[in-house]
Order: C-alpha cells, then sequence, then structure tokens
C-alpha cells in the first residue's frame, strides 16, 4: 500500500470509527432505494457517495438528480476511504461488505425493500430520523398521505389487470406493484390464479382469465428468449400497455408518479 | 468385338507416376488377368479406367457420360463394404440402380442370383453370410447391373480355395457368354488357369500383355515378382507354382 | 408394411394429444369446437398456443429423424446424428448470434438464415475432418470439436449481451424447447423445413447404392458430388431453421433410425421416410411429457431425450466396439 494511503487509512479508522454526535454529515448509500430517500431528505452535503445503479435511469428515478453526487462501487475499501459516518444497506446488500463495516465501527443502517405503503411511510420516518430531519419526514409523508387520497378518490369501477413480465412472471397482491397496481383503481389477476406474492402465470392461463388490461415492463436491449412471451400473438386480443418502470422500484413517493400514470389507463381516472 | 479400350493412360500422384502410359484393350469373351507386384498400379488403372481418378490419356469409357457410363461397366472393389444389414436380395437388387428406380421384382435380379447359386439366399441378411458367400452376393451384383463390362479388384483375397475356383470359373463361364472381364489377381497359378490373356504391370508400366504362357516367362518372373516358378500345361489345366525367391538381372538394374 | 400404417396413427393420436394438453382445461368438444372456430379465449389457446406448438413439434421431430436417417446412410455410419456431430450447436451458434446483434430483427429470413450458414459450416467441417471413409473414431472426434466450440461461443454470445436474461438462456439453446411457441416461429421453419426435407428425401436412391462403398456408387451413376452437396443444404437448412425456433434437441437423429433400420430391412431410403415420421412422433410425445410431468416448469425437451437417448448412445458404442473387435 502507498504511504498516502496508508496514512489516509489511519485517519479514517481513528476518526471515521467515532460515533455519531449530531447529525451524520458524510452518508454513503450502498442501496437504490436507500440512494433515493437520501436525495429526498437529507442536505446535498451530507451525502458522501451512492450505488452505483442510482445513475441508471431505468431503474432510478431520481437518475440525473443523482449525477451530481460521487458514486461508490459497494467496495467495502472504497467505502471505508470515504471515511463515513453512516451507511445505508438493503437486506441484499453484499452481507461480507455489512459486516466488514460493522466490525471496523462504522454504523450500518438496514432497510428492508417496502413492500406496502405501511413500510414506505416507516422507512420514510425513519430516514428522516437517522439523518437528523425529522420535520423533513414528517411533510413528506403528509404530503404523501394527501396525494394517495386524492388519487384513489371517485374510484368506482375496478378492472382486472395483470402485471407479466418476462418468461411470465407475474407479481401478486401483496408485493410493492401489486400495491401499486390496487391503489390505481385495479384488481390483480394473480390473486384469481392463487398467486399473492410472485409465480409463473402460463400464457394459457392468462389468455384464460381475459383481464381487462396487461401491464409489461419495457424490455431490456439485446434479445432474450425469456422476453418473447411478451409478444406473443395470443397476447393481440387484450388490451396492454407497458408502463413498469424506474418509479415502480423502490419505496419512495416516486412511486405515487407510478400510480397516477397507471390510472391514465383506468376508466374512472384516465382518458377513453 | 472392342468392349474397352486404354490408351496411354497415365496417373500421377504428385510427381511420380502409378500408372504409366498403358494401352491394352478388352474384347468380348475374354478374360483377362491384371497382375504384378503390391503397388505395381493395378487398382489405380482399373479405378482411372472407370473415371473414378483423375488421368491423362484415353479411356473409352470416361469418353461417356456416367448415367450411360454405368450401363457399359460394372466395379467390384476388393473392400467388401455391405454398410447395413439388407437382404441379399436388396444388395444385388442395387445393380439394377443406373436403370431407375429399383423394383423388387426385377427378373435381371432374380436371374443374378441364380446365376450365382445364391436363390435361397435371397432373403438372409448379407452381412452374416460367411466370406465366400457375401463375394458371390456382391458378383451377382455386377452381373445384375447388366454391363458388357466388369472389373474386379482382388476378387479372390481372403477366400478358401473352394471360394477361389468358384468365383474365377464364374468370371470364365461370363466371359464365355460375351462379357469382357478384368480381375487383378496375386494368385498367378489362378490367373494362369483361367486367363484369356494375362496384363503384367511393374512401376505403372505395362511390361507384358498376351496369353498367360507369353507373359509368364522366366525373365519377366525374375525381373518383375523376384521370383522363379514352374509352369506345366496338364490336361487338367495349366499349373504354375512359385518355387524360390530370387535377385533380379543385375543388367537390368534392381528396383 | 405394417410400420408406415402405424406411426401415422401415433402421430395422428399424439398430435391430437397435444392439442389437448395443457394449463387450461375443457372438455375435448369444446377445445375442438374452439380449435375450429378461434373464438373466445379458449380459441385463442387453441389456435394460437397450442396448435403452433403441436405443428413445431412435428417440424422439429420430424427434421431431426430424417436428417439423422440421411447423415447415417452417407456416412454409413449409425452414430452420425445432428445433435452428436455439432450441427445443432453450430445452428444454435447462428441463431443467437443473429438475435444478440439484431440482424434477426432486419427481415424475417435473417433468422433461420444465419442458423442455415452456420449449419453449413459445420456440416462442411464434418466431412472434411472426418474423411472419406466417416469411420467412427474420426467422426465422433470432430463432433466433439465442432459441439464443444460452438458451445462455448454460443455461451461467450449470450454473455456478452446487454440483456440480463440472456446468459440463463444458454440452457434453451443447448437443450431446446417448445414452450411459449407461436405460429411466427412455424412460418419462419416450415419453408426451410419443406425444401430442405425434400433435397434430402429425394437423395434415396443415393444413399441406397452408398452402401456398397463410394466407388461402387459411383460406378452406378451417382453423382457423388452432386450427393454431398444436397446433403449438406438439406440438413442444414432442416436443422438450422428447427434449431433457430426450438433450441438444439439432441439424440432423435440417433435414437428413432436405429430403432426403427430393423422394420425397413436396412434400407436406408426407406429408413428416412421412416425416421421423418418416428422422429416427430418421439419429440410430440416428448413435449406431451414436459407438459405432464411439470406443468409449472419448463422441463426442456433435451432433458427427455437424455434420459431416453443416452443409455441407447451407449448401448450403440458398446455394440460398434464389439464390432470392431
Amino acid at each position: 500500500m502507498r504511504p498516502s494511503k496508508l496514512i489516509a487509512l489511519v485517519a479514517a479508522l481513528l476518526f471515521g470509527a467515532a460515533p455519531i454526535y449530531g447529525n451524520p454529515q458524510r452518508v454513503v448509500s450502498l442501496n437504490l432505494c436507500t440512494d433515493q430517500l437520501l436525495m429526498l431528505l437529507a442536505d446535498g452535503d451530507q451525502i458522501a457517495s451512492l450505488s452505483k445503479i442510482a445513475t441508471d435511469p431505468r431503474t432510478s428515478p431520481m437518475a440525473q438528480r443523482a449525477q451530481g453526487f460521487a458514486i461508490n462501487s459497494g467496495d467495502a475499501e472504497e467505502i471505508f476511504m470515504q471515511a463515513p459516518d453512516l451507511v445505508l444497506a438493503g437486506t441484499y446488500t453484499e452481507q461480507g461488505t455489512v459486516q466488514m463495516m460493522r466490525s471496523l465501527g462504522i454504523t450500518v443502517e438496514i432497510f428492508a425493500p417496502e413492500q406496502n405503503f405501511d413500510d414506505i411511510r416507516q422507512n420514510i420516518a425513519r430516514m428522516g430520523q437517522l439523518l437528523g430531519h425529522p420535520q423533513r419526514a414528517d411533510t413528506m409523508l403528509r404530503d404523501f398521505d394527501d396525494r394517495l387520497a386524492q388519487l384513489t378518490d371517485g374510484i368506482t369501477q375496478r378492472p382486472r389487470a395483470a402485471l407479466y413480465s418476462a418468461n411470465g412472471y407475474t407479481t401478486g397482491a401483496e408485493t410493492m406493484a401489486g400495491h401499486i397496481l390496487s391503489a390505481a383503481g385495479f384488481d390483480n389477476i394473480a390473486t384469481e390464479a392463487g398467486i399473492s406474492w410472485g409465480g409463473t402465470l402460463p400464457l394459457e392461463t392468462l389468455v384464460m382469465l381475459q383481464p381487462d388490461l396487461v401491464i409489461t415492463g419495457s424490455t431490456y436491449p439485446g434479445h432474450s428468449r425469456s422476453e418473447e412471451i411478451l409478444r406473443h400473438p395470443a397476447l393481440t386480443p387484450l388490451k396492454s400497455i407497458t408502463q413498469t418502470g424506474a418509479k415502480w422500484v423502490c419505496g419512495t413517493p416516486a412511486i405515487l408518479d407510478a400510480v397516477a400514470e397507471l390510472q391514465r389507463a383506468h376508466p374512472d381516472k384516465g382518458a377513453k | 468385338m472392342t468392349l474397352l479400350s486404354i490408351e496411354n493412360l497415365s496417373v500421377l500422384r504428385g510427381q511420380c507416376p502409378v500408372v504409366d502410359r498403358v494401352s491394352l484393350s478388352v474384347q468380348a469373351g475374354e478374360l483377362i488377368g491384371l497382375i504384378g507386384p503390391n503397388g505395381a498400379g493395378k487398382t489405380t488403372l482399373m479405378r482411372a479406367a472407370l473415371g473414378l481418378v483423375a488421368h491423362s490419356g484415353q479411356s473409352s469409357l470416361t469418353q461417356i457420360p456416367a448415367a450411360e457410363r454405368a450401363k457399359q461397366a460394372a466395379w467390384i472393389p476388393q473392400m467388401r463394404e455391405i454398410a447395413w444389414g439388407l437382404s441379399v436380395r436388396d444388395v444385388v437388387g442395387l445393380g439394377r440402380s443406373p436403370y431407375g428406380p429399383v423394383r423388387r421384382d426385377d427378373p435381371k435380379t432374380q436371374s443374378a442370383l441364380d446365376q450365382l447359386g445364391l436363390t435361397n439366399f435371397a432373403d438372409r441378411t448379407a452381412i452374416h453370410l460367411s466370406g465366400g458367400e457375401q463375394a458371390r452376393v456382391l458378383i451377382a451384383r455386377a452381373l445384375a447391373q447388366d454391363t458388357p463390362i466388369i472389373m474386379a479388384d482382388e476378387p479372390t483375397a481372403s477366400l478358401d480355395p473352394a471360394s477361389q475356383l468358384t468365383t474365377l470359373q464364374i468370371f470364365a463361364d461370363l466371359a464365355a457368354q460375351g462379357h469382357g472381364i478384368i480381375a487383378s489377381l496375386h494368385d498367378l497359378g489362378l490367373a494362369a488357369r483361367y486367363c484369356h490373356k494375362l496384363a503384367l504391370l511393374h512401376h505403372g508400366r505395362l511390361v507384358a500383355f498376351g496369353p498367360p504362357a507369353s507373359v509368364l516367362t522366366p525373365e519377366n518372373l525374375r525381373d518383375v515378382f523376384m521370383i522363379d516358378a514352374h509352369f506345366e500345361r496338364t490336361d487338367q489345366g495349366v499349373i504354375f507354382q512359385p518355387l524360390n525367391v530370387i535377385a533380379p538381372n543385375a543388367e537390368k538394374g534392381a528396383p | 408394411m405394417r410400420l408406415f400404417p402405424i406411426l401415422s396413427i401415433l402421430l395422428a393420436l399424439l398430435f391430437a394429444a397435444s392439442l389437448l394438453v395443457g394449463h387450461t382445461t375443457a372438455s375435448i368438444s369444446d377445445s375442438l369446437s374452439a380449435l375450429m372456430t378461434g373464438d373466445g379465449p379458449l380459441g385463442t389457446v387453441m389456435q394460437d398456443i397450442r396448435l403452433p406448438r403441436a405443428i413445431l413439434a412435428v417440424l422439429v421431430g420430424g427434421t431431426l429423424g430424417l436428417a439423422g436417417a440421411a447423415m447415417q446412410g452417407y456416412l454409413r455410419n449409425p452414430l452420425a446424428e445432428p445433435g452428436l456431430i455439432g450441427i445443432s450447436g453450430a445452428a444454435s451458434l447462428g441463431a443467437v448470434i443473429a438475435l444478440q446483434t439484431g440482424f434477426a430483427g432486419l427481415f424475417w429470413l435473417a433468422l433461420p438464415m444465419s442458423a442455415l450458414g452456420m449449419s453449413v459450416l459445420a456440416v462442411l467441417g464434418i466431412l472434411a475432418l472426418a474423411g472419406r471413409q466417416g469411420r467412427s473414431l474420426s467422426l465422433i472426434l470432430a463432433g466433439i470439436a465442432i459441439s464443444a466450440l460452438s458451445g462455448a461461443m454460443t455461451s461467450l454470445v449470450l454473455n456478452l449481451s446487454p440483456n440480463p436474461y440472456a446468459t440463463a438462456e444458454i440452457v434453451f439453446w443447448m437443450m431446446g424447447s417448445l414452450s411459449d411457441r407461436s405460429f411466427d416461429h412455424v412460418w419462419i421453419a416450415l419453408p426451410f423445413c419443406i425444401i430442405g426435407g425434400a433435397m434430402v428425401l429425394s437423395l434415396g436412391p443415393a444413399l441406397n447404392a452408398l452402401s456398397l462403398g463410394e466407388d461402387t456408387a459411383a460406378t452406378m451413376g451417382i453423382h457423388l458430388a452432386r450427393t454431398r452437396l444436397m446433403l449438406v443444404i438439406g440438413v442444414a437448412a432442416m436443422i438450422g431453421a428447427t434449431t433457430a425456433v426450438a433450441g438444439a434437441v439432441g439424440f432423435v437423429g440417433l435414437v428413432i433410425p436405429h430403432i426403427l433400420r430393423r422394420w425397413v430391412q436396412a434400407r436406408p431410403s426407406t429408413l428416412m421416410w421412416a425416421s421423418a415420421l418416428g422422429g416427430a412422433v418421439m419429440i410430440l410425445a416428448a413435449d406431451l411429457l414436459v407438459r405432464l410431468i411439470l406443468p409449472d416448469r419448463d422441463l426442456k425437451l433435451g432433458v427427455v431425450m437424455a434420459i431416453l437417448g443416452a443409455p441407447l448412445f451407449l448401448h450403440l458404442i458398446y455394440k460398434t466396439r464389439a464390432d470392431m473387435s
């Protein structure tokens, strides 16, 4: 190791391992969803770095904004050199990295993926606490609930919709995507097929259930046989739209944008 | 009547002539024995005459199109290859290929089977027969092809004495019926006994061509085969027996 | 000869069964009338999902059986088989390259032509490497070389794809599957199967004559170069097209001719027709099994084929060794 690096390492060990007094000043996020909440609730200079997916417009709703921040590769040594006083990770973040941080005395807060709106509310409140901005979190929560009420108001019909992705995979009512669908005023076909979380919905079953709407995600570039099913001629008689994208992935207020967009296909809310 | 004529036929492998300016002709009714040591070019000569190998010079067979040629000459290679468990009748019937779709009840197939004494074998699987019987099946196949000319490469190889005699007697009978037959043979005794003419090849050149007595001279035997032999005409036919290995004449140069 | 009527009846029965098996339960009469009219969701299921799948099973199985019988007849070797000697693997490579580079999307012929092109190269490679005689050892070695190379290159191309699903699809390409195929795939494959099949079937007399070796066949008027050309293009067309839409399915071309040979008195020409029928029967049966055993997972056709075919292949090798010694 070069001497300069060695000195920086020692400094980080001495100062980085200090407990938090006051608001965290150097927050590192290792997870896409914590990236979003961090950008929404923190002061700009509190953010040390974001995960590398934060700039991918396919999955990160705030990809543009994320370009203004430093990006980490998730590598323990690199994060360590940034001398964070708080590291935010998801439940699926590389366990080895998390253990290493903790054993070096860094505070790591794990955020579980949001499965429903209550999870979103909890995570927003907790993030506000951790960053030292509880009032910002409260405001965000109030706006969130107001807007959700507005979106779910005035729905009389509940058309039947299917969420369909590569390999015929469908997501059920218990998932976040399922809740988005429900908030937008649709009933989930997966429930009729006995799927509450996720599972394969055979093409034949999908056709026979005759959903009023089939919702697919945009396909990746390049080709895959898994995605060919989304273009199967058997789906032609059914009405399909391509929706799911970055706004569906994480539990942030952006999810309400997803609900609003989806509602454009709803008879009570959108254009006919 | 001349059935086949070869003029100045040469086959080159690289720079080396495997067949060197050979000229001969086959008349109807003749059984010609093609003899010579290993590597003399016997197989190559026959294959060139049939158009299976590129050559210079002329063969009357290669001047006609392949479809017509198939009705003029039949070939019995040394490798007795029958790839699948076909019945004897099916193998012999393949000889009718040049004449259109093969019919199971083709009379020429039946007559070939009869002529080779295979009538009772017709429905047996050819590859389950003995070596001598399989050899006869393949001759019957050539006969079914109904061609004036039949060429055979070492037809008596690996056969027991009775089969060897039978095979050559069949060829002699076919010649008597008007076919022209060339057969390459290692057994000089059989060649001397049954063939009307012998063609002696040495290093690709035709060294002698004529009745057995004129070809199997002591000089030729010494220079080409490096042997001496006992040659005798008896009332049972010609008897020829190699006796000793001897060196060729120093004047003519060792091969 | 009872073989052809029996195979035809089996084919018809399995085809009907294939149309009636799926995730949707409906009465036979409902299913059949939905098939005719195409009305309603059941009509969509019958006409757009089940019918193309059954037709593709016949095409895939028929061409594999036919190609296997033809290659064995030409090479005079019972071990010759498109999957074994790398032709299906090469076809997969051609298809994957066309799909991942976007070439396949340019015009409908692009995909099958790419697969066909690679297949032609593979067949030529096999003929060159296996030598004049097509003896077992050199044939199998050539096949291993071409299979291994194709498989590795296919895997590489898939790994380089920007699409995250592509990497996992090596399994589809190497083991084959008919699930969720549509008439789009039938139209891609059908013309090549018909033309290639016709080319190969016309070689019946030539393959019969070749039983006695190339020299004898040539002296009976068989045009060897033309026979080889028709065989290469015909086989490549059939295997290329079916592999492009269903992946590589092995063992059919090995197992079917081997079983049926004794029922056609070993005649190569008749065996080709019988193997086409028998191959279609076998793949229809396998595709039914795949849907009955694990309906919720896409069990690959190759798995069923391997279970049936591998023991038979070993038996063939053992027998070939015994014959040679």
